[in-house]
């Protein structure tokens, strides 16, 4: 089901402010975006309107809070057209990941908990990594050049 | 049926993660994905022994002891041999309660680091669907 819709006047996604998000106000009400990005917003929104209960995965979960929406949002605007979009999953704590798999142990995943800072591990075949950076503008270098490690 | 040390699970059994919500697999490319197996906010991440048994009896225990009693169709499940865990420097506790169950405990404190054990054990979990 799609709740987004376009915006009359411009060439904008506009996300319908009929669900209830504090912080940012609905990620700034519009955004320009093209196709894939688009299928990212409502894969967003549909996971908020499963994942926002506690115990939606019936086994305790946190319910996905505002903010780690928002961010991942924000993040997903910001990144470049050189990456693909990545799977946007609900994690039990309540954060919003997202995950890039190209294939068997390659792999990198990010998460958002609405607190500015960006969890993330990779797996890139018999190397790995994991750690943790401030989310705020623009996004961290160490992320970017994780994601150019599977899609250089 | 071999009887089950109730005290402690040996490397070589197989446990089973039972998966509720669609977003935790990819039917496209056949894999479980790394949420699946992140631990509840309790710390723990439920799974059951599934050693010797038919497929039936891992898909009846599933149906019995997860999907009804939460009132949400079982979709799939993750089966993963227990060495994987442990070679993660995990911990795997039965409890028996209800019968086969465990649950994977010792998880790092660290977000990251859970995540990215939880890609590892992705990784070489079986993904079965129903």
């Amino acid at each position: 089901m799609s709740v987004a819709v376009q915006c009359i006047d411009c060439p904008s996604f506009y996300v319908p402010c009929n669900m209830e998000y504090s912080k940012k106000e609905i990620w700034k009400t519009t955004v320009t975006i093209g196709r894939p990005i688009e299928e990212a917003v409502e894969s967003l929104l549909e996971l908020y309107k499963e994942c926002s209960k506690p115990n939606w995965d019936g086994y305790g979960a946190n319910p996905v809070s505002n903010d780690s929406i928002s961010e991942a949002l924000d993040f997903i605007q910001l990144l470049p057209s050189s990456f693909p979009i990545p799977q946007i999953l609900a994690e039990p704590s309540g954060e919003i990941g997202l995950e890039w798999y190209k294939g068997k142990r390659l792999a990198f995943a990010i998460s958002f908990s609405g607190k500015n800072m960006i969890a993330y591990a990779g797996i890139f075949g018999s190397n790995k990594t994991h750690g943790t950076e401030y989310f705020s503008d623009s996004i961290p270098t160490k992320i970017i050049e994780n994601l150019r490690r599977l899609y250089p | 049926m071999t009887a089950l040390n109730l005290e402690q699970v040996s490397p070589e059994e197989t446990l089973t993660r039972y998966i509720l919500h669609i977003n935790h697999f990819s039917s496209l490319y056949r894999r479980v994905k790394y949420v699946v197996f992140m631990p509840a906010p309790n710390g723990e991440t439920s799974v059951f022994r599934i050693s010797h048994l038919s497929d039936n009896e891992i898909w009846g225990i599933g149906d019995r002891e997860v999907a009804q009693k939460r009132s949400r169709p079982l979709l799939g499940r993750a089966d993963i041999a227990a060495f994987h865990i442990l070679s993660n420097k995990l911990k795997i506790a039965p409890d028996n309660n209800p019968p086969r169950h465990a649950n994977i405990i010792g998880w790092p404190r660290e977000k990251s680091e859970q995540k990215l054990i939880a890609m590892e054990l992705a990784e070489n979990a079986q993904l079965h669907l129903k």
